[in-house]
């Protein structure tokens, strides 16, 4: 790997001071500081761990040292970031660069780990109003990489404002801020050690905060984290992972092309598990606004449409069932056009004023909305004409020549005629699975108790796993729409600026 | 002036709204009321009906209005993050933000001005034009193909999961027969193998 050359010099290793043997267990021996790589880092102090095959660093304090025989250890209690604990924010906005401490009992609160997954010292200033801690400066506030003020209680899933009185057996003293010293000097310079990932202040962007956008997170709970063993500084290129319960695989539900394909260990599956945290809206907006594609007649002037429509009837239009109604007599009339093409953000007046413009036909008109598979670039919408022959002839028009509006895009007209087809009773819904047995039984039910038919998956399920399926494919399927609309795009742009070509030759 | 104030009134609705597809065609207003009513309160829903296209198992979606636009983000950063069934299993509904494209009867976003221009065949845009009017309508057909393979998918999906759900079922079913008409209690015995005391 390109920086392995230079660690040589950090290949020092040495404890600090010892503090103690284990009571139990005489191999034990506690420090209270190490060096490693060429920083020092003592006991309370808060630094950067790192985990293979995650996208971002996690952040702790650590609360003991020690080495048995064999083995270098550190425990280390997690602050968690506020993605990580977004379900349970609630109402809390969080700071820029604020951390939550964990605190109470259970999966997440602390892990031990090897030294070597240590990749960097942290400051962390705690700006809690509580008596015990003393109040930073605002020179350190300034140089904290980030703070907390708050403590996320592992047990109870909650933001707790006030501190207990310890936390994984430590005084909560020893968390907070260090009493102010003569020599400040161990803000450390994070930049020059962090050998892994960008540091996290590239991660902890506001989009983090403010959208939730693009959050690929470590997936299952916050516990449990593995850390690559390194075997000496040789074998650095090859950090594995190392599953602490050695559990199996939970499909992720985390964005298809960043799926990192790394085992994801939950903890026993019986306890309740952190949902996942998925990538929210990340298929790019497809419901984008239409780039305007350039426009190739600068100089010939289009013609405006005046809003003013003599007055229509507006009376019985939105009623669902009316317009239906209209929808398919006109179907059956041959007086329904169904105009293709136009740009999606229109509204159905907007629609009217159009044909009125370019027709001279008072016409109703309805946009159709848009479903997750039609194309985000064009709208279409149904146009009920007074007379069968105004509509062909509207068609016609179409057809030979060609209305185009602002943005160069022509408008298609096609006479819809039988193209409505009766609503079928569909008997069954493709994904809805039934055991035969249970069929009449459950059909009963149903119908009474509404809500119990509407639940959250269990990740202990059969159907949870089931359920994951259809996520997938239901991602998959986002996808190739996208990507298929992306493609009629490129076509169209190619076409227009073929056009553009020839206009200028 | 009153337009603009519609619009904003109407974007103001839109932030509150929730899009959720992938509902089984079966549900009622009454079943998805409830449902999301766990949520917060749901002050309105409209289906939205699909008349182009005629194929079976498109399934329904809906826009569902709730109070206030952090109970609409928290239901859809819930339903991504777990699935969540209305009105049967395995298949999870989706939930999205409304756009306002999904409004049927929304109003024009006003200081806009409808533009449009007829060009003749004589005109020496009319190719261009022309052949972006052919592509348009190849495409609605590769939309059309598309759409097919997907419904195709899902139904090779549906019936795969429904034979491994029957074939377990059947497993569970015979184990328990076995268990409860004390066979495997006797078989035991015969072997000499320690069983579990509640059997």
């Amino acid at each position: 790997m390109a920086g392995f050359e230079g660690r040589s010099d950090y290949s020092e290793f040495k404890w600090g001071v010892k503090i103690g043997v284990g009571k139990t267990n005489k191999d034990l021996q506690y420090y209270e500081s190490f060096t490693f790589q060429g920083v020092r880092y003592s006991l309370y102090d808060s630094v950067y761990a790192y985990q293979t095959g995650a996208l971002e660093t996690d952040i702790g304090k650590i609360v003991k040292i020690y080495s048995t025989a064999t083995e270098k250890k550190v425990r280390i209690v997690w602050f968690l970031r506020p993605g990580e604990i977004c379900n349970f924010l609630g109402e809390y906005v969080p700071f820029w660069k604020e951390l939550f401490l964990a605190s109470g009992e259970g999966i997440g609160l602390y892990n031990v780990n090897p030294l070597e997954a240590i990749v960097g010292k942290c400051n962390v200033v705690c700006t809690s109003k509580d008596k015990r801690n003393p109040q930073p400066s605002k020179e350190e506030l300034r140089m904290a990489n980030y703070i907390f003020c708050r403590t996320f209680d592992v047990g109870r899933r909650k933001i707790l404002e006030n501190f207990p009185d310890n936390i994984c057996g430590i005084k909560v003293e020893s968390y907070f801020n260090r009493p102010k010293q003569k020599n400040l000097t161990r803000i450390p310079t994070p930049r020059t050690q962090l050998r892994d990932q960008a540091g996290p202040s590239n991660f902890l962007s506001k989009s983090q905060l403010d959208k939730m956008v693009a959050y690929p997170v470590k997936n299952g709970e916050p516990g449990s984290k593995a850390v690559p063993i390194a075997k000496e500084l040789e074998n650095r290129a090859r950090p594995a992972l190392r599953d602490q319960d050695g559990l199996s695989t939970v499909p992720s539900k985390s964005r298809l092309d960043k799926v990192v394909a790394h085992p994801v260990k939950n903890g026993e599956p019986s306890s309740k598990a952190v949902p996942l945290v998925k990538v929210i809206r990340n298929t790019v907006d497809p419901f984008l606004a239409p780039m305007s594609t350039p426009d190739t007649r600068p100089c010939k002037k289009m013609r405006t449409v005046d809003s003013g429509l003599p007055d229509i009837d507006k009376s019985g239009w939105f009623k669902p069932e009316l317009w239906e109604e209209r929808l398919r007599t006109a179907d059956g009339n041959g007086r329904l056009v169904l105009l293709d093409n136009l740009d999606p953000s229109y509204a159905s007046s907007e629609v009217q004023d159009l044909v009125w413009g370019a027709f001279n036909e008072k016409v109703e008109a309805k946009m159709i909305p848009c479903t997750p598979f039609s194309n985000p670039h064009y709208g279409k919408a149904f146009v009920i004409f007074k007379s069968s022959d105004a509509a062909e002839s509207a068609v016609v028009a179409l057809d030979r020549r060609c209305l185009i509006l602002a943005d160069g895009r022509p408008v298609i007209g096609i006479v819809c005629r039988g193209t409505m087809k009766e609503r079928d009773k569909v008997s069954k819904f493709v994904g809805h699975l039934m055991i035969d047995k249970h069929r009449l039984q459950s059909q009963r039910e149903e119908m009474r108790k509404a809500v119990s038919t509407s639940h959250f998956a269990q990740p202990n399920t059969v159907e949870y796993d089931m359920a994951m399926e259809w996520c997938l494919l239901q991602e998959k399927s986002d996808l190739w729409w996208k990507a298929l609309y992306q493609d009629h795009e490129e076509k169209e742009m190619e076409i227009t600026k073929l056009g553009e070509q020839k206009v200028k030759v | 002036m009153a337009l603009e104030a519609e619009y904003a009134a109407f974007e103001e609705k839109v932030k509150r709204t929730v899009y959720l597809d992938n509902l089984s065609p079966h549900v009622t207003e009454l079943v998805v009321r409830k449902a999301i009513s766990q949520f917060g309160t749901v002050k309105n829903i409209h289906f939205i009906p699909n008349y182009l296209e005629s194929r079976n198992n498109i399934p329904l979606c809906a826009l569902v209005e709730m109070e206030n636009p952090r109970q609409a983000n928290a239901i859809v950063l819930d339903i991504s993050q777990k699935p969540f069934m209305i009105g049967g299993m395995p298949r999870p509904v989706r939930a999205r933000e409304a756009k306002p494209e999904m409004f049927e009867d929304r109003p024009p976003k006003p200081g806009r001005n409808i533009e449009f221009r007829w060009v003749e065949p004589e005109d020496p845009d009319f190719e261009v034009v022309n052949n972006l009017k052919l592509l348009a309508k190849d495409h609605a057909i590769e939309v059309d193909i598309a759409l097919d393979l997907q419904l195709k998918d899902e139904k090779k999906l549906a019936q795969r999961q429904q034979g491994a759900l029957k074939a377990n079922h059947e497993k569970y079913e015979i184990i328990n027969g076995v268990i409860t008409d004390g066979t495997a209690k006797r078989l035991a015995n015969r072997y000499h193998i320690r069983v579990a005391d509640d059997w």
